[in-house]
């Protein structure tokens, strides 16, 4: 019951950033926390979630590029984890072990859900050309279905696999030095998302708002929204106390060129 | 040239309504490597496409037509595409329709990908981690308000504006607004992180290291050794210093080799798993006995 539960709030997720986009289900954080709530262990979804969505910070399919499946890797790790033994340390240091590297090898999967659809989109070429709204209308929603089973086929295996005893088994030889490594590696592991962030950002030319940043926390103690909010002021006196001749920078998308002369 | 007619009629708000809502619930789903978003972008324009072309033709033309190539950000950019495109339409002016796909698509995308997922995002799910870290459910329903509310109130405004704007809505677009978004977008993104670095990333060293201090005292020159934690010596020279330096290391790798993010991901798990498992670094200093 709980791996069907599971392979659905898989669905879910993947269907919510594809659609509707209303609880960005395909971050980790969503995913672990809800998959937490279905395995009964919510504490252990959220540590195992927010660990893995400081990790993947900045991380996004842009333009259609494969990125790791976290959200599919933090509902196997949860589930996995808590199948398994041991306290809340050494739960979390599973569900890690388990996630991290669930999520990098189901990116594999993730080019043959992309790729399959291309077939349903040539039927639709055949169903717009009888003008078949009907037809169309059935393409588009069963395209999706490619995109749900790579996440759900997994999920399934990976949950039922959890109630076998397996991990419990796995469990018990852990060392202690393991679960203290993994620990540190969550701890740790969000300077990478933070990297990655900053490798899209032009630090070069605003390394002093990091200064301030820096400043507000370790020296003002400011809470995280405090430092969110003083940005915001920032940002904005940034952008009203700036010439605005220098807009003139990069310029601003074209407008579209056959505007005015209508093909007829 | 196939002759378009223009056409005759009007497009009513449930009209905008039914496109939006088919926009909103499943514009991405028929996604493909070979046309990425043009079957939900058809799929959106198709009641509309309807209502304006009673002629059976001219209606397979025009669901033809937007069955093109299509890509853009989700969130911000293809709700105003699509608006524009309908307004276009509408007008009897499908080449505009498929001007403006093709001359916002790609802008629209750079802009929507970096104000909603790169910024955006990142600040909201950073605070939204931080607090479930600390085992508290707000984390989460943080993060899902601060999502579903912004984004849906943003696509329909989006959406209906654009369908507003018609053909002016590229000479709108290019008055410089979305630059100084971006550029205000980027400066808040650069404070925040440099207050979010110290407090997610999280790591100390256990080591101490011997001090042999020679003490005149009053039965003459005495050797004292007392243990000294390195972790306070940094601490004294910069707070935090450890979490910047690795995220500077990781940042450093990643632009000087362009490492890929996975390798990134593989230096730092086989490190901290290592230094942890050693007990040479932590998370956090253990609690020290609570002094007498």
């Amino acid at each position: 019951m709980t791996a069907i539960l599971l392979t659905i709030w898989a669905i879910i997720c993947i269907f919510d950033i594809l659609g509707p986009t209303v609880i960005m289900g395909f971050r980790p954080l969503i995913a672990g926390t809800g998959a937490g709530l279905i395995v009964g262990d919510l504490n252990l979804g959220m540590a195992i979630g927010a660990t893995l969505e400081l990790t993947a910070l900045g991380v996004y399919t842009y333009g259609g590029a494969t990125i790791p499946d976290y959200q599919t890797g933090a509902i196997i790790g949860t589930a996995l984890a808590a199948a398994g033994a041991g306290d809340f340390a050494a739960k979390t240091a599973t569900g890690l072990a388990i996630g991290l590297p669930a999520a990098v090898l189901l990116a594999s999967l993730d080019p043959i859900g992309r790729f399959l659809p291309t077939f349903w989109i040539h039927r639709a070429d055949g169903y717009a050309a009888e003008g078949n709204s009907s037809g169309l209308s059935l393409m588009h929603w069963t395209a999706f279905i490619p995109w749900a089973a790579v996440r759900a086929i997994p999920t399934f295996l990976a949950a039922l696999a959890g109630n076998t005893g397996t991990v419990q088994n796995l469990q018990n030889a852990i060392p202690k030095g393991f679960i203290d490594g993994m620990t540190l590696v969550g701890a740790i592991l969000p300077a990478v998302g933070f990297a990655m962030l900053l490798r899209i950002m032009p630090v070069g030319r605003y390394w002093y708002m990091l200064l301030i940043g820096f400043v507000l926390f370790a020296y003002l103690k400011v809470p995280l929204l405090g430092i969110a909010l003083f940005g915001l002021a920032i940002a904005f006196l940034f952008e009203t106390l700036r010439p605005r001749t220098a807009v003139g920078a990069p310029p601003p998308p074209t407008p579209a060129a056959p505007v005015s002369g209508e093909a007829v | 040239m196939a002759t378009t007619n223009a056409p005759t009629v009007r497009l009513e708000r449930r009209d905008l309504l039914a496109s939006f809502w088919r926009y909103f619930w499943s514009f991405q789903i028929s996604w493909n490597y070979e046309r990425m978003q043009a079957l939900g972008f058809a799929y959106a324009m198709e009641p509309v496409l309807r209502k304006l072309f009673p002629n059976d033709a001219d209606y397979e033309a025009a669901l033809e037509r937007h069955l093109v190539f299509f890509n853009t950000n989700p969130v911000v950019g293809a709700p105003l595409i699509i608006g524009s495109a309908i307004a276009m339409e509408e007008a009897g002016a499908p080449a505009s329709a498929e001007g403006v796909k093709l001359a916002l698509m790609g802008p629209l995308a750079g802009v929507g990908d970096t104000i909603i997922w790169a910024l955006y995002n990142s600040i909201i799910f950073t605070i939204g981690a931080s607090l479930a870290l600390q085992q508290n459910i707000l984390g989460p329903i943080f993060v899902i308000v601060m999502v579903a509310i912004p984004y849906t109130v943003a696509r329909y405004r989006q959406f209906m504006w654009a369908y507003g704007q018609g053909r002016a809505l590229a000479t709108s677009l290019a008055s410089g607004a979305l630059e100084r978004v971006t550029e205000g977008a980027t400066v808040l993104g650069l404070i925040v992180i440099g207050g979010f670095i110290p407090s997610i990333v999280k790591i100390v060293t256990t080591w101490d290291y011997q001090q042999t201090l020679t003490v005149t005292g009053p039965k003459g020159a005495q050797a004292v050794t007392n243990k000294v934690p390195v972790q306070t010596q940094l601490d004294a020279i910069l707070p935090f210093m450890l979490p910047v330096l690795l995220t500077a290391f990781v940042y450093w790798l990643l632009k000087r080799y362009n490492l890929n993010p996975l390798w990134a991901i593989a230096v730092v798990f086989v490190f901290g798993l290592i230094v942890g498992w050693l007990g040479w670094f932590a998370p956090a200093l253990p609690t020290p006995p609570a002094a007498a």
